[in-house]
């Protein structure tokens, strides 16, 4: 866990791009919140690895949002079920259970959709002010937080021990 | 464009991968197991274990070893076991999370087998309402059919005899006729007013009368006398008829006493079974427990396979399809669609069980079983057969269980067995009547049918050969059990309806009218002999009476015939005092008028 909030600290003070560490945190939303063991997680994870995004980022988000799952499933539960037995979306949904590709994905089953959906209306916004938030802080709080006393005791710490190996440099 | 692609990272994720689906492969049987386990032992409320399981992936299937499932009523046994299944998995349903089974066999299948371990769960299992209404016992009232046959002390003891309640009745009656009659009797006259009467008769009337003053002052003692006369006359008149009405009121009771030993007989001997209709309680009671211990297996098993098939009261009232249940958390639930080839989440398309009964080993044959029939659209259906087995020349069942529509659901079953040979079966182990089957040979067929809650069976049985035996030899069971020793063939035809929960059983046999027939003569002894006894007791109870009532029978002749005499005294009293005084007159006036007409001459 260290190591992994070390590699993130460690993304965010280095020029990486922002929208990297984003994109990594809404993925890791996503995976979290939503069944692991499913095809668009498989994808998901694919592209993760693929493309240039943040793993730290990533697996950061896929802990802590698996975590908010455990109380957010029944709520999820809720939103498949009423999107799934929603009469107007009723010829929707029979056609894409006619094919099996969808199938496989397990959009017929109430928590797959309703937390796909669910995680994807927040993952939207959670790119955006990510973005923003790592901008403003190198722009603003890196040069301060690394003045403060704080940041000095840290440097002493095992933490920033493991984080300056993986630096090498400051 | 290519800044935003990293190689290695595709090679990561195939290894990753991999070793995802290496470690899943390596502990794909233990996860089989595991989950057969927690979901079995979750659906039947008791332990569903699993010796081995294996996961084969050419062709996708599984193999199971030792599986039992235990009995959550009788955690010490097992509902079924069986030895070892195989069966060949789907893989796109199942990659689309449906377990859709082809085909299946499974061999060693054996019912309430022993455990070694209690097959309990610390859960309480979740109880149906049919079985924690107990229905086996409700309208099967086998006990109330087994009255004992009574002693004439407990008969006399229990039941309100007439005969008992009319002898205290005139027994109090007498009582009091007795001392009203006394009180009334010491106010007539007695010998002493009578001769005093007599004497004053004499008086006045005995002797000349001299003048037409004595005879006037005469005539008004005389009617005085008179007066008094015909007061005690009256008394005694009265005392007469209160004698002669006790008389017949004492003699009705009595009459009517001599007939109650008779209708109280006449009355308790129905009561008691002793007449040729009771005779018709016989197959009830003889194969009441047995009918009562089948209806409640197979009651057993409907709620067992009903619990894992939605109910009307899973659906809505105008759909289908059932009302889903709430899914456990992180599981969501599958919702289905219409489509060309529907597939419920599980579903066993075929499955040969072979199943090994004591008799020996029976095939059976299920298809499309399914907790989801409405979306697979057909029913189950199950057939069974056996030939040559032990004792039994074939056995032969087909059954449907649909569940299509909830709120019709409609399960049938039928079955025949040929050839039974039976030995020693227990009929009833009552002590009452205790009965052995010892030996017969019968033809069974029969159906079910579980329309919603509503159930209809009927059985049809012939036996033949039958041989009987019994530890009873004396009494009343032993009449029967020799009576029954004479039947060698019968039918016995059973039928179970009503509510699911508390259904009615009624058992027909020509067993009755053989029996009827066979046991007429020995029941009439039996009557006979009861009677006989019955009725000695009733009349000594009757006799309790007689010499109350001859006593007072007595009593009332003696007081009558004494008033009466008295009556007459008087009556001839007034008669003679009227007569000489009217004759005292006339031979006045006579002579007067004999004296006057001497003088004249014609």
């Amino acid at each position: 866990m260290l190591d992994m909030l070390a590699k993130l600290l460690k993304a965010l003070n280095a020029e990486g791009s922002p929208t990297q560490i984003s994109l990594g945190f809404a993925a890791g939303l996503i995976v979290g919140l939503t069944p692991l063991w499913s095809l668009h997680n498989l994808l998901l994870v694919f592209l993760v690895f693929l493309l240039r995004i943040n793993l730290s980022a990533f697996f950061l988000a896929f802990a802590v949002f698996s975590g908010i799952a455990y109380f957010a499933d029944p709520m999820m539960h809720n939103i498949g079920e009423a999107l799934l037995t929603s009469s107007a979306l009723n010829g929707f949904w029979t056609s894409l259970y006619n094919q099996d590709i969808w199938r496989l994905a397990h959009f017929n089953n109430t928590l797959t959709l309703g937390s796909l959906v669910g995680a994807i209306v927040l993952a939207v916004p959670l790119v955006f002010v990510s973005n923003f938030l790592v901008k403003n802080y190198r722009v603003h709080v890196l040069t301060w937080v690394r003045k403060t006393r704080v940041m000095q005791l840290l440097k002493a710490s095992r933490f920033y021990r493991i984080y300056d190996s993986l630096s090498g440099v400051d | 464009m290519l800044k935003w692609i990293r190689p290695t990272g595709a090679i990561v994720f195939v290894v990753l991968a991999l070793g995802i689906v290496l470690f899943w492969w390596l502990l794909a049987d233990w996860l089989l197991k595991t989950s057969i386990e927690t979901a079995g032992t979750k659906a039947v409320g008791a332990k569903v274990e699993l010796a081995a399981a294996d996961l084969t992936f050419s062709p996708l299937g599984f193999h199971l070893d030792k599986l039992q499932v235990a009995d959550p009523k009788k955690p010490m046994q097992n509902l079924v076991e069986l030895d070892s299944a195989t069966g060949n998995l789907e893989l796109l349903p199942l990659l689309m999370g449906q377990v859709i089974v082809d085909e299946m066999s499974a061999t060693g299948v054996r019912f309430h087998t022993e455990r070694t371990k209690s097959g309990a769960i610390d859960k309480p299992s979740v109880k149906t309402p049919a079985e924690d209404k107990q229905p086996e016992k409700k309208g099967i009232d086998v006990d109330a059919m087994k009255e004992k046959l009574p002693t004439v002390d407990e008969i006399m003891a229990k039941e309100p005899l007439t005969t008992v309640e009319q002898t205290k009745a005139i027994q109090e009656r007498i009582k009091s006729q007795r001392s009203e009659l006394e009180q009334n009797v010491a106010s007539i006259p007695d010998e002493d007013k009578i001769k005093q009467y007599e004497k004053r008769l004499k008086e006045t009337t005995s002797g000349d009368i001299q003048s037409l003053d004595e005879l006037q002052r005469r005539e008004k003692e005389l009617e005085n006398l008179k007066d008094k006369i015909r007061a005690d006359r009256d008394t005694l008149v009265k005392v007469r008829d209160q004698a002669s009405g006790a008389k017949n009121e004492i003699n009705n009771q009595y009459s009517a006493l001599k007939q109650a030993p008779g209708e109280d007989w006449d009355r308790l001997k129905s009561k008691y079974g002793l007449t040729t209709t009771g005779a018709g309680n016989i197959t009830r009671l003889l194969f009441g427990d047995a009918a009562a211990t089948w209806l409640q297996r197979l009651l057993s098993w409907s709620n067992q396979i009903r619990r894992l098939l939605p109910s009307d009261t899973d659906s809505d009232k105008g759909g289908k399809a059932p009302e889903p249940k709430k899914p456990e958390r992180g599981a969501g639930r599958f919702v289905h669609f219409p489509t060309a080839n529907p597939l419920p989440d599980f579903l066993v398309r075929k499955a040969l069980l072979t199943m090994e009964l004591k008799a020996g080993n029976i095939k059976l044959s299920l298809t499309d079983a399914t907790h989801q029939p409405h979306i697979l659209g057909r029913p189950m259906r199950l057939h069974a057969s056996g030939k040559n087995l032990e004792n039994v020349e074939q056995i032969l069942l087909d059954g449907v269980i649909d569940h299509i529509n909830p709120q019709s659901a409609k399960d049938s079953l039928q079955w025949s067995v040929s050839g039974w040979q039976l030995a020693d079966v227990s009929i009833s182990k009552d002590a009452t009547l205790p009965l052995t089957l010892a030996k017969a040979r019968t033809n069974l067929s029969g159906k079910v049918e579980l329309n919603g809650e509503n159930l209809a069976a009927n059985i049809d049985a012939a036996f033949k050969n039958a041989q009987w035996s019994s530890p009873a030899q004396e009494g009343w069971a032993g009449r029967v059990i020799k009576t029954l020793t004479g039947i060698q063939q019968f039918n016995l035809d059973g039928k179970i309806q009503g509510d699911l929960n508390s259904p009615q059983l009624s058992l027909r046999s020509d067993l009755d009218e053989q029996l009827k027939q066979a046991a007429a003569g020995q029941l009439k002894t039996a009557q006979a002999e009861l009677e006989q006894k019955f009725k000695a007791r009733l009349n000594e109870e009757a006799a309790k009476a007689a010499g109350p009532h001859q006593e007072q029978l007595a009593f009332l002749t003696k007081t009558e015939g004494t008033v009466e005499q008295r009556i007459n005294q008087l009556d001839e009293m007034l008669k003679a005092e009227l007569k000489s005084a009217a004759d005292t007159k006339k031979r006045e006036v006579t002579d007067k008028v004999k004296d006057q007409l001497k003088g004249l001459k014609f």
